[in-house]
């Protein structure tokens, strides 16, 4: 692999990990984004993906200069590795090299010959992914197998008392809800086979990322040694696909990690996140909100619903088809489950999707028994899908469950040949012709819809029965989500108020949730500040008067005050009250988590930042809290920054936005969408993140500086974003500690950089 | 002189005009082709794209913090985290990376008041920063520099080339219009 080779896989590269709706990038044509990133780890030798970029990246850079790269083959020297998976990167190095000399074919017989190469390249992966799973059995060089799991775990985490389920959905979130459900006509057939591993998962890697929300890979591997061979291989699969999942889809899985309990699906639904309702509908349905991504239902079953799913796998799907399965086949299913219910933070998705994907395998099997029974089979089908059609009020299921029982009817009578005959030679044989069409063209649907709508109905009257409302949008924010602690610090009313409003009286509500086991060992911590033009004052913080022994994850603890605000200290300030909980759980001593409010009193400074143009009302509040808040916090930042520019005009702007959240394009402007500005921490995050950019931009010497710092680009991507690209490491690197991110612990050359050369 | 003789006296005329018009095209040298450059460029401490071999290379430049057999040489540049870079696929030096940081005193201003503006301005990741990659395709010799100010952080040297063939062999992260990423 030379270094040509190596940037353009490294382009490909960020180009799906900045695309992650793209399936395939025009620069590398022939091969899909998810055979991408299988095979980056076999032509690397390093499973890792990040670590495989990285690697990658410095053969790019020409810091590296090797055809087979040298950590795979010490690894085959030491024997941690099978010997045979160095001849797999070769042999797939060399399928690669060839395909990526062609990649720009001149001619018809280069751009066949491209093609030709492309298809090696697959079938080479296909090979090797095939000799991988048999492999095990035949290597004398031992795999490296993970920890085993502690007994405790599956002790501390039985499947019925782990998933604590108790949705909370809005009217709106409901609402939409039912709006996917009236279209779904073709849901419960997309439901499993979208569920069905590993296809679904390497179909749709969001959908993988969500799996992934409450699992430890290594268990999971370390369970399936112990499984029989199909059920491991699917089990490894798996596995492979979500460490690709995770790495690419890290915001996702964070996400999926924060709402292991249901209880937490009001956060996946609420802003904490800085993301809109819609947003959160698009991203649990894996794609767009009007895309033809996977359905809202399958994409909740997958990410959230891992209980439920369990539930409705051991009882209502598996019960559907139990005539059809054996003993040993139902206990393997429960197998399945048990497998992911051994994980620490509980079965979620990937019970179902294990399950149902196997009882689609199944399904395969039934199609016999199924054809053979049909009349029989076509009669409670019909009945069944007619049910579920009137309960979803849906006209297509409807229909289809009445043409279904009436053929079955027909097929009843007595044959369907001696009835029909009765009334008459012709009708007979038409009616005949087409009942035996119909059975056998929608054999297999029909066995899908018979195995996904117990699932569905669970699923609907699963919600219905726990209740649903939303939490409305506020001013609180979770950039730095912790996963055993959610603390929300709400203000109402939550401004922005004028200096005319003073004296100000508003109240403020705390909640704190434990997230996967109850707290204890609490601490309190509020601070305040007032953010005025020439000052940081703070302002009164009140503790409760009693602070609680333990909080349980089924009681939340809630602190209420009233705070009144009088003086001219408040005049044209940004108020920050600051609420950190620290406790021990039963996974870890002395977590930390804090929720943070702010209001907005007249016109708090905002340094040369110029909130321009056109802005929502709630975004503009956002901006401006962020804008206060850096200059307030970061004073000496921003005053780089305007001295690089002295003005710095902010624009609401979705469709200039260039990345997730927001856009520097060059000069002194940045574009935002409403995505990182649910919450003054998101938008101050994502304000300092492009003020990198600009700052940058307008005293280059500080990018070169941070160039040339000892180490910084070794650590690149900082907090995971931006991938080896300096740019946005710098950037990044400035709006993490902006916003007092802990993962920048990790990048210490980066976080040494921006706070002597950036934040003094 | 009959209108017999004066035909054949014409017709003779014409294809000795004909010969001769192709004698004369045939003859003419062959307009050089557009765009060909020279086959060699600008030089880094005298080793030269197109010319030095890795011999050279190593004597001027000396110990490569990398195995010397390999197609690409690492030196020891100002830059801790980056080092100089030399690639010798065969035996002759095909391109330089030279890296640049405050420490070596260099501007882009040393560099366009010998080659002038760069004719091809390139955008890359660093783009979003303002640094830009500015080529000049027939001089062997490019740079990534900052927008406005005269701040320099690569020099590239190369054998003059086409810019197809420059963006296809140097230059793949880099675009002719500027699409930021973020």
């Amino acid at each position: 692999m030379n270094s040509d080779e190596a940037r353009l896989l490294i382009e490909a590269w960020n180009y799906f990990d900045s695309h992650p709706k793209e399936k395939f990038w025009e620069g590398l044509p022939g091969i899909s984004r998810d055979e991408f990133y299988r095979l980056m780890p076999v032509i690397t030798g390093i499973e890792n993906l990040v670590e495989a970029k990285n690697y990658l990246g410095r053969v790019a850079q020409g810091r590296i200069s090797e055809t087979v790269p040298g950590t795979i083959i010490e690894k085959a020297k030491e024997g941690e590795i099978p010997k045979p998976y160095l001849e797999d990167a070769r042999r797939a190095t060399a399928s690669v090299r060839a395909w990526l000399k062609n990649i720009k074919p001149k001619g018809q017989e280069s751009l066949a010959f491209r093609q030709v190469a492309a298809a090696q390249v697959k079938a080479e992966l296909a090979r090797i992914e095939e000799s991988r799973t048999e492999r095990p059995k035949i290597e004398t060089a031992p795999l490296k197998t993970p920890a085993p799991i502690p007994e405790t775990i599956a002790t501390s985490f039985p499947p019925e008392e782990s998933v604590p389920f108790g949705i909370k959905i809005t009217p709106a979130a409901l609402k939409a809800f039912g709006e996917s459900v009236g279209k779904a006509g073709g849901i419960p057939f997309k439901l499993v086979s979208f569920f069905a591993p590993p296809k679904v998962l390497a179909r749709t890697p969001q959908a993988t990322a969500a799996l992934a929300s409450a699992m430890s890979l290594s268990q999971i591997s370390a369970k399936a040694q112990d499984l029989p061979e199909i059920e491991k291989k699917h089990f490894l699969r798996i596995v492979e696909n979500l460490r690709q999942a995770e790495f690419s889809f890290y915001g996702q899985v964070r996400l999926s990690r924060t709402i292991i309990s249901v209880r937490e699906i009001t956060i996946l639904m609420g802003p904490e996140f800085g993301m809109t309702q819609g947003e959160a509908v698009a991203l649990v349905r894996g794609g767009a909100p009007s895309g033809r991504g996977p359905s809202f239902i399958s994409g909740v079953g997958r990410q959230i619903f891992g209980g439920l799913a369990q539930r409705a796998v051991t009882k209502a799907a598996t019960k559907a088809v139990t005539s059809a399965l054996t003993k040993a086949e139902v206990s393997i299913t429960t197998k399945a489950v048990a497998v992911a219910a051994g994980a620490p933070a509980g079965p979620v998705g990937i019970a179902i999707g294990l399950a149902v994907g196997w009882l689609v395998d199944k399904a395969k099997d039934l199609g016999s028994w199924l054809i053979r029974n049909a009349p029989k089979v076509a009669i409670g089908l019909g009945a069944l899908l007619f049910g579920t059609g009137f309960a979803l009020n849906s006209s297509l299921l409807m229909g289809t469950g009445g043409l279904v029982g009436f053929g079955g009817l027909v097929g009843q009578a007595g044959g369907v040949g001696p009835a029909l005959s009765r009334a008459g030679g012709f009708a007979s044989s038409v009616i005949t012709g087409i009942t035996s069409l119909a059975v056998a063209s929608i054999a297999t649907p029909l066995i899908v819809a018979l195995i996904s709508i117990p699932v569905l109905v669970a699923i609907i009257l699963f919600i219905i029965n726990s209740g649903a409302y939303i939490v409305p949008p506020s001013s609180f924010s979770v950039l730095e989500e912790n996963p055993h602690i959610g603390i929300v610090k709400e203000v109402s009313p939550s401004g922005p108020f004028e200096n005319s409003n003073l004296p100000l009286t508003v109240t403020y509500t705390i909640t704190i949730t434990a997230k996967r086991g109850t707290l204890t060992n609490i601490g309190f911590e509020h601070k305040c500040g007032a953010i005025a033009k020439n000052s940081t004052n703070s302002c009164p913080a009140p503790l409760p008067q009693s602070i609680p022994q333990e909080i349980s994850p089924v009681e939340p603890y809630v602190f209420t005050y009233t705070q009144t605000y009088s003086g001219s200290s408040y005049r044209d300030s940004l108020v920050i009250n600051t609420f950190t909980v620290t406790a021990d759980t039963p996974e870890t001593t002395g977590a930390s988590a804090s929720g943070v409010a702010s209001i907005i009193i007249g016109n708090p400074p905002t340094g040369c930042y110029k909130v321009a143009g056109t802005w929502p009302a709630n975004e503009r509040a956002a901006i401006m809290a962020a804008t206060s808040n850096l200059v307030g916090r970061s004073p000496t930042f921003v005053a780089r920054l305007c001295a690089a520019y002295s003005q710095v005009n902010l624009y609401y702007d979705p469709s200039k936005v260039c990345g997730v959240w927001g856009c520097a394009p060059g000069g002194n402007v940045i574009y935002f969408n409403s995505a990182g500005l649910g919450n003054t921490h998101n938008a101050t995050y994502i304000l300092a993140h492009e003020s990198g950019h600009v700052l940058a931009y307008g005293s280059p010497n500080l990018y070169q500086a941070y160039l040339a710092f000892p180490g910084t680009l070794g650590e690149l991507p900082v907090c995971t974003y931006g991938g080896t690209e300096p740019a946005e490491g710098f950037a990044e690197a400035i709006a993490r500690y902006a916003v007092g991110s802990a993962c920048l612990a990790n990048e210490p050359n980066n976080k040494s950089f921006v706070e002597t050369h950036i934040f003094r | 002189m009959g209108k017999i003789k004066i035909r054949i006296l014409l017709i003779f005329l014409f294809v000795v005009l004909v010969i001769g018009v192709f004698v004369f095209l045939r003859a003419r040298p062959e307009p050089a082709p557009p765009g060909a450059t020279p086959s060699v460029g600008a030089s880094y401490k005298s080793v030269v794209p197109g010319s030095s071999s890795r011999s050279d290379v190593l004597a001027t430049l000396g110990k490569s913090l990398n195995d010397e057999a390999s197609d690409l040489l690492n030196f020891k540049s100002s830059n801790p985290n980056l080092p100089h870079q030399v690639a010798v696929p065969v035996d002759t030096v095909v391109f330089i990376r030279e890296i640049i940081t405050a420490k070596d005193k260099k501007t882009t201003e040393d560099i366009t008041s010998q080659y002038g503006n760069a004719p091809y301005t390139l955008y890359g990741p660093a783009s979003v920063n303002g640094f830009n990659l500015y080529v000049y395709l027939d001089k062997g010799i490019a740079y990534i520099g900052h927008v406005k100010e005269p701040i320099l952080l690569e020099i590239w040297y190369f054998q003059p080339t086409t810019i197809e063939d420059f963006q296809v062999k140097w230059a793949k992260g880099y675009s002719t219009t500027q699409r930021p990423i973020q």
